[in-house]
């Protein structure tokens, strides 16, 4: 429905506030949420990691802290954080973590609960987690630990989305 | 001829006609066949109970063909009925209920809507005036309980039946009417139940009371008993269990697993005399026993030194006599939900909290789903898809939503997304996550929040504390250069702050002595020294406060049924439950929500250990945060209104003219003037770090009282709300309507008016009435007033109108397509609603200043 001009005859001073005009603002209203929700859906995505990463399972120690890191182009808010294993390991956890803030020291954590994969979750199997707080400020640093690593894990898939803010 | 017709008329014959339902014990019934029974009574029957049920009534024997059915042949006032359980009436309290049929002349005439006539009693002498009255000093509509009296003489029907029928607290109905009227055109003086009764030798009088008097009992809610087998205070019992309307925080919630003086540890206990060992079978020591804790078997009390396993500790002091296989009590010296206490809260008794659900129609994006519908969803809201908790970002006109995170389980079309009914905990200033550290058992007969056992552990943050040593194999942990005394106690958590060790573990004690770290099991992993994380927990005890934010009952009750939301659905749901069901006008009430959607926030009692409220007291509290009003319209239906400034669309023939009065007059009330309002709303039992009751709020001023009037008075009012944007409105109404006098008008008039109800609005033309404000030259004397008393005679009305400060005249209103031009001059100015300018003005005219106003 295309927006419907309001003719300035109609408000007039001394016009009667008659239920046409009312009706007019009430159907603009609503045209116009209608399209911004449809830009809405086309909202721009940024990536800000989506990579494979082969042979995780040779970093030392089973675990890999700050394998990777990214700076927030722009104010955004992060909505996706996930991993996916290709092929599923033969024990243990493999744990993603997402860490946010101006420097290293200070990045914490954005999940409230991390993703997290076992072998028995299969191949191709993925996890997301729960994102608490998923907010980056223009410049500020995102950096990937895998906190823990199952044993002979193969391939797995780490991404990381965001919208702006 | 019509009842309008007939009330102007200056000679006719106005009486009343009354109803009266009394009940009689039939006790003595003869066989008619089969299993039917039979029975002939004096009167007209209209109902028919066996032991308090209700039977049903068919119109003819041969439709009696199962147990609990009845006829009423009206021709020889016999009653056929078969019995529950096939017996003889005799054998049960069955109770036939009558319809007597009064008048005040001779008359015959209907005595039900099958129009069966009978024979009217002529002996009705009068009726007492029927007074219905809001409680206009608040502006509030608030329904008083009215009482009418009818008496009649005395004659031999009275000295036969009066004490031989049971009279009280059965309906009564009275109408005003005439023998020159259609029966059909009767209407309706007072309906409801008998209270008292009077005999004298010369007349008898029944005090009749209205239904809405039971508003004066408790809401029935369950209170805490004994035999609920709670571990609660004594001082809880008593007290109600709390129903919730619309949505609340704050909310606080009442442990049903408390220590007080103690609990039962799982297992059973032996012990040596002479030893300071005791040992355990099926027991889980290291779990809820800690260093310092009291325990007491068979009367002896014991002080914890040490747990050395599962099913072995020693105490302080030696056994004195040998025991085997006893229960034992613990009273632990720290609190936590780690003994399994505390662990158990009651939010609702007797209804599921409303769980909103929306079926996916449309996949977007994985974080933008359009639902078939978003009522109950609100921006902030956690939500469950297929498993994910994820939080609403934004909600849409068009029923699309937006989550803070994409959904990571698989989820099509068809998927339902569900809003948890329980949407926050806090306890000790902190935040708990659901699924996590508590779930919720959400039935029917009320819902429950349930605590992990290591919610205190999740939601403390851990700090960074250097020089800590863990041996692999050892329960010792060590501290180089820190008082571990001071910075360390028994529940909190340690590991090592290196990503290698993943594991916490939970301190059991810290030695006296050398200050080293006891846990509770040894560590199992590789030695490691260095900096050390510590999570100092904030247990969770007897006298923790824990609150919730959360959604209130459905009108079935269960978690998926309409949500309660709003003032008139929160009142209804109360009517209904107190069994006023009869003559309830539904669309007032589905209208007065859809011009009052202000969502509520309310827990009834008010606060976590109170008593019932009356119902009375509840809808009060309502109609003042909404400005609603609970009364009796002009056919005795229960009615919900709620005030607004909408204008009555008023024919020329319609306004009261001087000639349709006997007399009127006007007083002015200055005394509830105020020039600044402050509402609190969003009420909480506990806000999350005072633990103190709270309230968000919100003023207004108005410069117009201010300056012109030159009122200061300021008042604060507690309305039961739960968004700003609804109590901003609400304050600002307030205001508004005490910024001015409000002018009462008293007038008495004939029968004209006994249609009239409270709430009608009425426009006024008075002669000698003063110039209403905005009219031109002074010269326009109409008002648009609203009735806020009435009462009823036999031969006229007394209606008491209330302009509420003005309301009407200042208020704008949305007019028809054709509504003319503003013309200062015109009949349509006192109806419509016109557009001004920048200054508020019309046309430059200073008369058409503060009108138009919308709010």
């Amino acid at each position: 429905m295309a927006f419907i001009p309001i003719d300035d005859s109609e408000i007039e001073v001394g016009n009667p506030v008659v239920k046409e005009l009312w009706d007019k603002t009430q159907d603009n209203f609503n045209d116009h949420e209608d399209r911004i929700i449809a830009l809405e859906s086309l909202a721009g995505k940024i990536i800000l990691h989506n990579e494979a990463w082969i042979g995780v399972a040779q970093l030392a120690g089973g675990i890999a802290d700050h394998i990777a890191s990214f700076e927030a182009p722009q104010d955004l808010t992060i909505v996706t954080a996930k991993i996916r294993q290709f092929t599923a390991g033969s024990s243990g956890i493999t744990e993603l973590d997402v860490r946010v803030g101006n420097s290293e020291p200070t990045a914490a954590s954005i999940f409230s609960v991390t993703p997290k994969l076992i072998p028995a979750n299969g191949n191709n199997a993925q996890s997301g987690g729960t994102i608490l707080n998923g907010a980056m400020a223009q410049g500020q640093i995102g950096i990937i630990d895998l906190s823990q690593i199952q044993v002979n894990t193969g391939k797995i898939q780490i991404t990381i989305i965001g919208e702006p803010a | 001829m019509s009842y309008d017709v007939f009330s102007k008329k200056q000679i006719s014959e106005k009486g009343l006609i009354a109803w009266l339902e009394p009940a009689e014990w039939l006790r003595e019934w003869q066989l008619h066949s089969g299993f039917i029974y039979k029975r002939v009574v004096n009167f007209f029957a209209i109902n028919l109970k066996q032991d308090g049920q209700v039977l049903t009534q068919v119109n003819s024997i041969l439709n009696i063909n199962s147990s609990g059915k009845w006829y009423f042949d009206s021709n020889t006032k016999t009653i056929y009925f078969w019995a529950i359980g096939n017996g003889d009436p005799s054998l049960s309290i069955t109770t036939i209920f009558y319809r007597i049929a009064f008048s005040t002349f001779p008359y015959n005439g209907p005595i039900d809507d099958n129009n069966r006539d009978v024979e009217y009693l002529p002996v009705i002498t009068s009726a007492a005036r029927f007074n219905h009255a809001l409680d206009h000093e608040d502006q509030i509509g608030i329904a008083l309980s009215s009482s009418s009296s009818i008496t009649m003489i005395n004659d031999s029907f009275f000295i036969s039946y009066f004490d031989r029928l049971v009279w009280e607290n059965k309906r009564c109905r009275v109408w005003s009417f005439s023998p020159e009227l259609n029966f059909s055109d009767k209407k309706i003086y007072f309906d409801g139940r008998i209270e008292d009764k009077r005999f004298t030798s010369n007349d008898v009088q029944f005090l009749i009371k209205d239904f809405l008097a039971v508003l004066k009992n408790q809401v029935p809610l369950n209170n805490y008993l004994s035999s609920d087998n709670f571990d609660i205070d004594n001082s809880q019992i008593g007290k109600a269990k709390r129903r919730i309307y619309g949505r609340v925080s704050g909310l606080q919630v009442i442990s049903l697993n408390k220590v007080l003086d103690g609990f039962l540890a799982q297992g059973t206990f032996s012990g040596t005399a002479g030893s300071t060992t005791i040992t355990g079978i099926g027991s889980n020591l290291l779990t809820v026993l800690s260093y310092e804790d009291k325990v007491k078997i068979l009367d002896k009390e014991y002080k914890v030194e040490s747990i050395n396993s599962n099913t072995s500790f020693t105490v302080s002091e030696e056994i004195e006599d040998t025991f085997s296989g006893e229960q034992m009590i613990i009273s632990p010296e720290i609190e936590s939900i780690r003994t399994g206490r505390n662990t158990e809260f009651l939010i609702s008794d007797g209804h599921a909290l409303k769980a909103a659900t929306a079926q996916i129609l449309d996949i977007i994006q994985l974080n933008r789903f359009k639902l078939d519908n978003v009522d109950g969803f609100v921006s902030g809201d956690l939500v469950n898809i297929n498993g994910d908790i994820r939080t609403v970002v934004s909600i849409s006109t068009n029923d699309v939503i937006i989550l803070n995170q994409t959904v990571n389980a698989p989820v099509i079309v068809g998927d339902f997304i569900t809003r948890n009914p329980v949407q926050r905990v806090f306890a000790n200033g902190q935040e708990f996550t659901i699924d996590r550290d508590y779930s919720v058992i959400n039935l029917t007969s009320g819902s429950k929040l349930i605590f992990d056992s290591l919610a205190e552990f999740n939601v403390s943050r851990p700090k960074i504390v250097a020089g800590g040593t863990f041996t692999g194999g050892s329960n010792i942990v060590s501290f180089s250069n820190i008082n571990t005394k001071v910075n360390f106690k028994p529940r909190d958590w340690i590991r090592p702050n290196n990503i290698a060790f993943t594991n916490w573990a939970e301190i059991l004690k810290i030695n006296e002595d050398t200050g080293e770290i006891i846990l509770r099991s040894n560590w199992a992993y590789a030695n490691y020294s260095g900096d050390v994380l510590h999570k100092s927990i904030s247990p969770i005890g007897d006298d923790t406060i824990v609150t919730v934010e959360c959604f209130g009952k459905t009108k079935d009750n269960t978690s998926t049924g309409d949500w309660i939301k709003y003032g008139p659905e929160i009142v209804y749901d109360l009517l209904q439950e107190a069994g006023v069901d009869q003559n309830i006008n539904i669309s007032s009430f589905n209208f007065a929500s859809k011009i009052a959607p202000h969502l509520m926030s309310m827990a009834i009692p008010l606060g976590p250990s109170e008593n019932a409220p009356t119902i009375r007291d509840v809808i009060e509290l309502v109609n003042k945060s909404i400005f609603g009003s609970l009364h009796y319209n002009s056919d005795f239906e229960i009615e919900y209104s709620v005030l607004n400034g909408f204008k009555p669309n008023i024919l020329p023939e319609q306004v009261v003219t001087d000639s349709d009065v006997i007399d009127w007059d006007v007083s002015s009330s200055s005394k509830n003037l105020i020039s600044n309002a402050k509402v609190n709303f969003r009420h909480e039992d506990a806000e999350r770090f005072s633990g103190k009751r709270a309230a968000r709020q919100i003023e207004h001023t108005s410069i117009f009282a201010k300056y012109v009037v030159e009122n200061e008075r300021s008042e604060t009012y507690d309305f039961y709300l739960w968004n700003e944007r609804s109590a901003q409105i609400m304050v600002q109404r307030k205001v508004f309507f005490n910024e001015i006098s409000q002018s009462i008008l008293t007038l008495s008039t004939d029968l004209e008016y006994v249609n009239k109800a409270i709430n009608s609005k009425i426009l006024v033309q008075f002669d000698r009435l003063y110039a209403r404000l905005g009219s031109v030259n002074g010269e326009d004397r109409r008002k648009i007033m609203i009735i806020s008393g009435i009462s009823k005679g036999e031969n006229g009305v007394e209606l008491t109108l209330d302009d509420l400060g003005n309301l009407w005249n200042r208020v704008a209103t949305i007019t028809s397509n054709d509504a003319p031009i503003f013309d200062d001059s015109g009949d349509e100015r006192i109806l419509n609603g016109y557009i001004t300018d920048a200054n508020g003005l019309i046309a430059n005219l200073h008369e058409t200043s503060k009108l138009n106003l919308i709010g």
